[in-house]
């Protein structure tokens, strides 16, 4: 079965052609060595870092972005995002703090990519003083 | 609070944060004005990875590169208002007179220069003219995503997405991953308008299907949406009769492009590019009005925040300048084959030996020649084996030995794909 696959290693987009022949994948169409260790593993076991949002128990900031520290399965993807919509985090967490360690025994973290302890700095009221001119 | 800046930043999203470090760094007095209770502006909701790549090297997540950005002020001692709205600017001698309002009511700030980095909007349903009833359940994909990212909120359970923006495709891996449906992808472009890599890992993944040349005309619906009727369009966007198809949804999602927000500017009579709907700047990033500045997505629309950083630095930077030669402006003339080019103008009596400019091609092309000419005379040539529309490229261009007279020329040829 011969598979039609753009490459998103450069800009260049190459239209890759896979074919599995002799127990092996023959890539054509690859304009640099580059794509041809990306077209394979996208046919054998393709890997993605996942992005969502846990819940918190903070009323203001009710959702803590999170990741993968690394790229898990594509396949896998579906069942990590149970596991996130099941968990509440409670504590002032920070960016790359572990919020679950090796999820579905991927060896891959799930890391916070913001700070719940004053998040971008907070609120700024102090510019807010009474001006010195009102009007 | 000071009783004059020498920069004020109107907004706190990527932009303003490195507009504010870039004019801090050189000693200048500098406040953020931004409208929402915490900084970082859309990024804070952008919580998919591939941020930072050129200005860290690094691949992060908007929240991610928000706070890194945020870090970067910490050096320096400047103010910030949040909650606070700009709703008038006026032009004094040689400063300005903003004002705004806030929890505490109205009141004036004067500053010595401004930097525009107000960023862009979304067009709306409004706007790309959809008829039928005006029920619930159609919503930017960019409200979508503040729903889903920031209120824990899923907006639609089976949807179309109208439009293959970034942020539409991105919306559609998210909303899958968190349980929707998406029904799929409709483009009335003949071509993507997203980045390839979203292609495959937010439509191809998930087996969502995108129809080029295709549109939502009308919509369905008393108190919610039910259905959507699309059709297939000819060359010039126009509905074919007779394709017309009925969808059941509860959900339109439209990704239908982004506009530079810039009613502060138009305050001032600040003179906007009819191309990228930003103003007009000279390549220190200063618009037709002295002391005023633009950068960003206000400026025009980016597709890396990478680039929005580093032209926003450059613009606080010069912003911070106390003394600023007389502008003598020759302009940059956009040829062939270029959709926008930036900056507009160049200052001759100001360094050009190194300008960062940005540009957008009209159409897909490969094996492509980038030309500048000076006089007719091509000082720089670059190839580029392909460009498309929705990837602006940037360009650090060595002018050198320029007059009042001389004239700058950018032209782009290349097969046509």
């Amino acid at each position: 079965m011969n598979k039609e696959l753009t490459c998103i290693i450069c800009p260049n987009s190459c239209k890759l052609s896979i074919e599995f022949i002799d127990g092996e994948w023959n890539v054509t169409n690859a304009r640099c060595p580059r794509g041809i260790p990306f077209a394979v593993q996208e046919m054998t076991n393709p890997l993605r870092t996942l992005s969502s949002t846990v819940k918190t128990t903070f009323p203001n900031f009710p959702l803590l972005p999170v990741k993968t520290s690394d790229a898990v399965p594509q396949s896998m993807l579906l069942s990590i995002m149970k596991i996130l919509n099941s968990i509440e985090v409670s504590d002032s967490v920070h960016v790359g703090d572990v919020i679950i360690k090796n999820v579905m025994n991927t060896g891959v973290d799930i890391l916070a990519t913001c700070n719940l302890d004053n998040p971008y700095g907070g609120e700024h009221r102090e510019a807010e003083e009474p001006a010195d001119t009102n009007i | 609070m000071k009783s004059i800046y020498d920069v004020t930043v109107i907004g706190g999203g990527p932009a303003g944060l490195a507009a504010a470090k870039g004019a801090s760094s050189k000693g200048a007095s500098v406040l953020i004005i931004e409208r929402e209770s915490l900084l970082g502006g859309i990024l804070k909701q952008c919580i998919h990875d591939g941020f930072g790549l050129h200005r860290y090297h690094a691949p992060m997540t908007g929240p991610e590169y928000a706070e890194k950005e945020y870090q970067q002020l910490a050096p320096f001692s400047l103010d910030i208002s949040t909650q606070t709205y700009v709703i008038n600017i006026n032009s004094m001698n040689d400063s300005f007179e903003l004002l705004t309002t806030s929890r505490f009511g109205y009141r004036t700030i004067h500053t010595r220069n401004i930097i525009l980095a107000t960023g862009c909007r979304e067009r709306t349903a409004k706007q790309v003219f959809i008829h039928g009833s005006r029920p619930a359940g159609i919503f930017t994909a960019g409200t979508a995503q503040y729903y889903i990212n920031r209120m824990g909120y899923l907006p639609t359970k089976r949807c179309v997405i109208l439009g293959s923006g970034d942020v539409g495709l991105i919306m559609a891996r998210r909303l899958t991953l968190e349980g929707a449906t998406v029904l799929g992808v409709f483009e009335a472009k003949n071509e993507p308008s997203g980045l390839t890599r979203n292609l495959h890992q937010c439509l191809e993944d998930f087996d969502i299907p995108l129809s080029l040349s295709t549109t939502v005309t009308r919509v369905f619906g008393e108190e919610r949406l039910n259905a959507v009727e699309i059709a297939k369009v000819d060359s010039s966007m126009n509905p074919i009769r007779g394709t017309e198809k009925i969808i059941a949804c509860d959900g339109l999602i439209l990704s239908v492009g982004l506009i530079p927000e810039n009613e502060q500017a138009e305050l001032i009579n600040v003179q906007l590019d009819p191309s990228t709907h930003g103003p007009m700047i000279t390549q220190d990033f200063m618009t037709s009005v002295p002391g005023v500045y633009s950068a960003g997505n206000a400026l025009q629309v980016h597709d890396l925040v990478d680039y929005v950083s580093e032209g926003a630095e450059c613009a606080g930077i010069a912003a911070a300048q106390t003394s600023r030669p007389i502008p003598m402006l020759i302009p940059i003339q956009k040829g062939s084959g270029l959709s926008t080019l930036v900056p507009q103008h160049l200052n001759i009596n100001l360094p050009y030996q190194n300008v960062i400019s940005y540009f957008r091609v009209t159409r897909t092309y490969q094996n492509a020649t980038l030309t500048i000419y000076v006089d007719d005379r091509p000082i720089l040539s670059k190839r580029y084996v392909r460009v498309r529309p929705p990837e602006m490229e940037r360009l650090v261009v060595q002018y050198s030995a320029l007059s009042e007279a001389s004239i700058i020329r950018w032209t782009l040829e290349g097969e046509i794909v």
